[in-house]
Parts: structure tokens; sequence; C-alpha cells
């Protein structure tokens, strides 16, 4: 019954990769990568166009919902004239054909679709059976501010008031979405929350599987997913419909784009857009998003400036901002309007920033309460990567090193900041790394899986890993 | 000479796996095997703790034992909210279960109408300035401001 009130925004996402790559018809795993992907940036898009139009017209009802039906409609049409106009034309062989590939481990995929479909399962019993709302912050913020959006009426701004300490400045990307689609049903059941927890949660682990897929292999990409159900925090996470795990599918969703755009430059320009959708929408969807965007332009265009044709850089930095634009100014709209300060970024916090800098006691707290977080992570589980990376090795492929770097700073840059964070937190840091941190791994937790398994060498034996993969999926 | 003795470790277990998965490195079955186990695991934990009914949801008590008195509340009206639950949750899962109504915890500033959560006390409580409106009977009342 829930499920008309996802169509509009699954059209509206899927039709934009479809328009921006016609060629590639629907088939395989670019199949995959366009619904997991479309899903998030469709409900990205549509959280935003719903804020905007509550904020100026006041409540949607059926004008908002029939304008949104016929963008979705006319982007579905264009998409669909795309893909019939590309599959008559002769077209330049952009590499990324959809031929069968040859060596799937057929025992890897069941087992890949085995735990999915366990997935699934703990999924729906976790949320409709234990936690049907959520859990603390989805009950004090996200959910809470969705049911003030439906059943506040004229008094729907009471859901930013201040009411709770925190959240007063939360980007509004999974409110508006609940809200959205309890507005198109005209009730509030606790099924949309869960079906938008469930799109972020597997759509991280068709996105992780599906890139891998393109940039290494399949079996790669199975594998690595594999690995990701193992992370059961992650997908714990998911359950409590925290906004931690949309994060984390806008943040790996902007890396994979970046990494197809190092590896097919060719069609670099709607990559970058479609970044700058996902990073825009991760700005959106937790003010960890907007330090993400930050370092997204110092790390993929300002550092890049001295290594390569400035105009190049320059022309895909305008591609990157006209995909950033829409959502992003719906942030800067909601921020200056209607968000009220950060509790914890204010002017008497700012004064103590530069005792908290200097102070020791604060770095050994982090710093080991870090180390041991890390290394303990979900039982531990980095261990169970070391393992794979002793016995499997690395991919000693140049242009894979070469590749990752940049990804890989941006990484270590998110975590540097985070650190920073909790140092000058104005608070005991104690406090904020006993509720926070183990949230803050989740965020960049399927990157940096995505990351190692597209460094490490696959599972087939005897099979050369070529410095260049097969340009196909 | 550790890393000759790992190296020589490393082939023995390549050889050792190679026997029952000659097409895969033998690092794939550090992953596969655990995701074996603990996927299923974590699915029949869930179950059985649904099962076992070893679960509380709050928020669906809340939502139950606050179904009556959302009636009885004006939209958007503004109430006094005040309980002895000692739950960390109690006043976010009430503000959240009673929405459009706007809850100030206790009962000062005295607004209007004021709801009373009792969960352990056995005496009838007082609030100065409010008088017993309605008791709902399971431990849920509402007072009004006496004018």
């Amino acid at each position: 019954m829930e499920l008309p009130a996802f169509i509009a925004p699954f059209l509206i996402g899927a039709s934009i990769i479809i328009i921006l790559f016609p060629e590639y018809r629907l088939r395989g795993v670019w199949l995959v990568l366009t619904i997991s992907l479309g899903a998030g940036l469709g409900l990205g898009i549509t959280s935003s166009t719903i804020f905007l139009w509550l904020a100026y017209m006041g409540p949607p009802g059926s004008y908002y919902f029939a304008a949104e039906l016929g963008l979705a409609v006319i982007l579905a049409l264009f998409a669909f004239y795309r893909i019939h106009y590309s599959a008559y034309s002769p077209q330049e062989d952009s590499g990324l054909n959809c031929g069968a590939i040859p060596g799937t481990i057929a025992w890897l995929r069941n087992i890949f679709l085995f735990l999915m479909l366990i997935s699934v399962g703990s999924f729906l019993l976790k949320t409709f059976f234990q936690d049907p709302h959520g859990i603390w912050d989805a009950v004090d913020t996200w959910n809470y501010r969705a049911r003030w959006l439906f059943r506040g009426g004229p008094h729907w701004t009471y859901a930013f008031s201040l009411r709770a300490k925190d959240g007063l400045d939360y980007p509004l990307l999974i409110t508006t979405s609940v809200f959205r689609m309890w507005q198109i049903l005209g009730k509030d059941p606790i099924a949309i929350p869960i079906l938008i927890a469930g799109i972020f949660t597997f759509g991280s682990f068709l996105i992780l599987f599906s890139s891998l897929a393109l940039l290494r292999s399949r079996n790669q990409g199975y594998l690595a997913a594999i690995f990701l159900f193992v992370s059961t925090q992650f997908f714990n996470i998911g359950t409590y419909q925290y906004a931690d795990v949309p994060l984390a599918f806008f943040i790996l969703s902007t890396v994979v784009l970046f990494s197809l755009k190092d590896r097919y430059p060719e069609v670099s320009s709607p990559l970058v857009f479609l970044a700058g959708l996902t990073v825009s929408c991760a700005a959106w969807t937790k003010n960890e998003g907007q330090l993400f965007l930050v370092l997204v332009i110092s790390v993929y265009f300002i550092g890049q400036l001295g290594k390569k044709d400035w105009s190049k850089t320059l022309k895909e930095f305008i591609g990157f901002t006209l995909g950033l634009a829409p959502v992003l100014g719906t942030l800067f709209y909601f921020k200056f309007n209607f968000a009220l300060e950060n509790a914890h970024i204010n002017v008497d916090s700012l004064k103590q920033f530069g005792t908290y800098l200097f102070d020791i006691e604060r770095y050994i707290i982090v710093g080991t309460t870090w180390i041991n977080k890390f290394l303990t992570f979900n039982d531990g589980i980095v261990w169970l990567m070391a393992g794979y990376f002793l016995f499997s090795g690395k991919d000693r492929s140049d242009l894979i090193k070469k590749r990752l770097l940049s990804h890989t700073t941006l990484l270590l840059l998110m975590m540097c900041s985070y650190f920073f964070i909790y140092i000058i937190y104005p608070g005991n840091p104690r406090d904020l790394l006993s509720t926070s941190l183990r949230r803050i791994i989740i965020q960049l937790w399927p990157t940096w899986v995505f990351l190692f398994f597209y460094y490490v060498k696959g599972p087939e034996k005897n099979v050369p890993i070529p410095a260049n993969p097969p340009r196909s999926f | 000479m550790f890393q000759k003795k790992l190296k020589k470790f490393k082939s023995d277990v390549d050889v050792q796996l190679s026997k029952y998965f000659p097409s895969v490195r033998a690092a794939v079955l550090f992953i596969v095997i655990p995701a074996l186990f603990i996927v299923p695991i974590y699915f029949f934990s869930i179950l059985t703790e649904i099962v076992t009914g070893e679960i509380e949801i709050p928020v669906l008590e809340y939502e139950t034992r606050l179904a009556s008195i959302k009636k009885d509340l004006p939209a958007n009206a503004v109430v006094n909210y005040v309980s002895n639950s000692k739950a960390p949750y109690d006043l976010i899962n009430a503000a959240y279960v009673l929405i459009p109504v706007r809850i100030v915890e206790g009962p000062k500033p005295a607004h209007d109408l004021l709801i009373f959560q009792n969960f352990d006390a056995a005496e009838m409580p007082k609030f100065e300035g409010h008088t017993l409106k309605k008791d709902y009977g399971n431990g849920v009342m509402l007072f009004k401001r006496v004018k």
C-alpha cells in the first residue's frame, strides 16, 4: 500500500541517471546501480522540493503531488526516449557495455543472494517487531519532526522549536522524505520510515556490490557485499532509522562516482554532476555531510589544480556545482530561515576552542578511545580485514593505487576532522565519544570497505589482475 | 625469519584449501565462512527475542497508554506534563506520541491542562492551581487549571 508513494522519487532519481547514461540500457550491474543510486537520489530531490513547497505554499496537497508526478513522468519519458534512441544509433564504444562477464563464481553469488535474503528477513523482523518507531534519535529528532510536519497543520514550524537541546539545525532529508510519503497517504504509518531506512541500508549493499563489479569484477563485488553483511553494526544502525546510514549511503555513492570518473574519464561530466547531487544530499542528510562537502571540493578539485589541466578541472567543477546547487540551495534556505543555532557551536564555545586545542589530556582521551573503538568495532571486524589482506595481498597495479589515493585522502581527512571535533567539543569529550563514535565509524564504514576491496586482490585464483580491468560489466 | 615462516604458513594453508576450493584464493574463506555463521545467527537471535517476548517497545506502550487522553486534548494545545517514570526517554516518548499537542515538562509555568502519568505512586498527586478533570484508569490523569 505504501509503495506507490515511492514511485515518483524512484522515477526521478533513476531517470536522471538514465538520461545521463542512456547507452547502458538498464541491464546487468548497471541496472542494480541505477535502481539503488536512483532511489537515494530521488528521495534527496523530492525531500528538498516538498520542503520548499511547504515553506512557500503551506502544507502540500494535490497540486504539489500532481507537479511532482508530472516531473517524474516527463523525466521518465525523456529517459525512455534516450534509451530507445541510443539503442538504434551507432555510438562510439564508451567502454561500458553490458556484455556477460565470464568467470562469475556461482557459489559466491549464491551465498551473496542467500545472505541478502536472510538480511532482508532480519531487517523486517527488527524494524516491524522490535523497534518500529526507531531508536532514540529517530524518535527524538527525525520521526519527531516528520510527525510535526504532518500533524502540526499550520503549526508545522514547531518541528524546529527549542524543545530539544540537540538537533535544532539538523538537515531534513530523512524528515521531509517521511513527511512527504505520509502526506501522500494521508496517514502516518510506521512502515514509511522503515521503508526509507530499508532503501538506504540495502541501497548501500547494492551500490557497494555494483560499483566493485564495474571497477574490478563481479566476484569482488559479491565478496565486498558479503563482508558488509558481516558488519552487523552497520545493519543495526540502519534498522534504528538513524540518519547515519543514509549519510553513509551518500558518502559511498560520491566516492564511487569519483572512482568511476577516474576509471572512465570519457564520461566524467555526467559523473561529476551526479557526484554533486550525492554530495548535496549528504549535506541535506546530516551536518557531517556539510563537512564532507567541503572536503570533497578540497580533495577532488582544489587538490587537483596543480596535477591536472586546470581547464578540465574547472569544467568538472562547473558540472559538480550544477549537480550540487538545487539541494544545497534548499539546505541554505533551511539554515537561514528555520534552523536555530547549533547547540555546540556558539560564541562561548568558540572562545574555548583555543584552550581545548592545546589540552593534551583531551588528545589522550580521544586518541585512546578511538584506537580502542576501531580495534573492537563490530567485534573486531578489522581483524577479519587484516586476515584477508594477509592471505590475499594487494593489487599491484599502479593505476589502482593512483586511483585510490585521493579517495583515501578524503576519508582520512574526514576522520581527522571528526577527531578534532571531539577535541574542541565544549563539554566532556567522553560523553560525546560514548554516544557518537560508533555512528561516526558507521558513516564511513561502507566507503572504507569499498576502498579496501578496490585495493586488494580479487577472489579468483590464477586470474591475472589487469592494470586496466575489462571495460564491461 | 618471521617472513619466511609466514610465507610457508600461507602456502601450506593455501595448498590445503586449494584441495576443496580450487578456483578461489584461500583468503576468501576468511570472509565467507564467518558470514555464513554470523548473518543467520543474527537473524535467529532477533527471532528468538521476538518469540520469547524479550523485547520492550516503549513508544508503542506510550501510544496505548495515552490513546484515550489524546482524544480529549485540543490540537496544538500547550499542556503541562508530569510523570514519576524514571525511564530516560519518558518525556521524549510522551512528546512524540502526543503530537500535535505541545508539552511543557513540569507543572510550571501552568497551562490550562496538565497530564500526569503515574507509574508507581499509590497516592493521588496534587498540583497547585489544578484539579482532576479525568482519570483514565491506566495511570494517566488529566488535570485542569482552576480559574
